[in-house]
């Protein structure tokens, strides 16, 4: 029982060194390289995540910036349009104003020409009634006293003629 | 009762199983034919479990396995300094064929701890892993100081523990077993039926496992206290 046979011994420890390397190899081996490569894989998974979420952010704060200059844009165009329709509104009315100034302009110039023309009536009649006059006088003497007398009938007879 | 000691020396005999024709011939036992079986069936085993492993969606087979040797690997590493953690497969392979030795006995087959040589040779090899491992950490010369910690008074039981540690190692998983087979063989020469199923549970399944956890505990403690 305790006797003891130096072959069977070394053959024991030989068999103990190969259960060891088996098991070192096969067993803890495998499993400690799959665990270890896993947490590399969930380590770069973590890695490329974050490599996504700062893309996104950066490129949201360019839309965003994209979008203050579109706001921006859009201030400037309507604040230029404004001004050119309120330039075009200021030219347009004063053109109006001044087609309208030239318009009475032409209303006035007409009515004095008819005035002219009534005017130039008026004297055709004075001057008939001279004529009328004169013939009249025609056929008598002028004395002072006649001659004022056909005044004041001349004067007389223009002031009902007017 | 001189029966019964006769019975027992002979169960307890180590029969050669056969002998290799070399010289003038060598006489292999039976321990080192069953152990050569444990080795075959845990080569077989681990590399049918640990086959086609993955890293993503892995199968029920290799989570357990998994599972298995990272409890494995806690259980040894827990007790001991991050230093030593390269010692665990060599710990963790010797508690695995302990296991598988103690637990032999259920299926009838006579358990390699059983004979005092296969505890010897693990004694020896667990307190030259530990003065390697004490070696490695504090160099040769730190080593030789070592024995004279913490006065030059304890040399002498420094020494004498290169002995004591693995002796105490070797003898006391070789007691359990030894006990276990015999407490076992009596009570089946006494009651043949039943009650050494029960009992079995204990010696076999249950002492077995304490005993091959002991064993590598201790080593660890050692190797621990070697790289401190």
């Amino acid at each position: 029982m305790l006797s003891f046979d130096p072959v069977n011994f070394i053959f024991m420890i030989i068999n103990v060194l190969i259960i060891f390397f088996i098991a070192k190899k096969f067993l803890f081996g495998r499993v400690d390289d799959i665990i270890k490569k896993r947490e590399e894989e969930i380590a770069d998974s973590y890695k490329a995540a974050d490599k996504v979420t700062e893309e996104a952010l950066t490129s949201r704060k360019e839309y965003e910036d994209k979008l203050q200059s579109v706001e921006k844009e859009k201030a400037e165009i309507i604040s230029d349009a404004a001004k050119k329709a309120d330039a075009e509104s200021s030219r347009i009315i004063g053109r109006a104003n001044e087609e309208a100034d030239k318009i009475i302009k032409a209303a006035n110039d007409d009515a004095d020409n008819i005035r002219k023309a009534a005017e130039i009536v008026h004297d055709k009649e004075v001057e008939r009634v001279v004529f009328d006059v004169a013939a009249h006088l025609a056929g008598t003497t002028m004395t002072e006293e006649a001659n004022s007398e056909l005044y004041d009938k001349f004067l007389k007879q223009a002031s009902h003629n007017e | 009762m001189n029966s019964l000691a006769e019975e027992l020396q002979k169960e307890l005999e180590i029969p050669t199983a056969f002998t290799i024709p070399v010289g003038g011939g060598i006489a292999v036992n039976q321990t080192v034919v069953i152990t050569w079986g444990i080795i075959a069936f845990l080569f077989a085993l681990i590399l049918i479990l640990t086959r086609g492993f993955v890293t993503q969606n892995p199968t029920k087979r290799q989570v357990a396995v998994e599972a298995f040797v990272t409890w494995i690997e806690n259980l040894l590493g827990g007790n001991m300094d991050e230093k030593s953690h390269r010692y665990i497969p060599y710990l963790g392979s010797v508690l695995i064929f302990l296991a598988i030795s103690n637990i032999i006995g259920i299926f009838d087959i006579a358990p390699p701890t059983k004979d005092l040589r296969t505890t010897v040779a693990l004694a020896l090899m667990s307190i030259v892993l530990v003065q390697i491992a004490g070696i490695r950490e504090h160099h040769v010369g730190g080593w030789l100081k070592g024995f004279a910690k913490p006065i030059a008074v304890m040399t002498p039981m420094n020494i004498l523990e290169l002995i004591i540690k693995p002796l105490s190692l070797c003898m006391r998983l070789f007691g359990n077993v030894f006990a276990a087979f015999v407490i076992m063989e009596l009570v089946k020469m006494v009651i043949p039926v039943g009650i050494p199923a029960a009992l079995s549970l204990y010696f076999d399944l249950f002492d077995g496992l304490l005993q091959a956890y002991v064993f590598v505990f201790l080593t660890s403690l050692y190797i621990n206290e070697a790289v401190e």
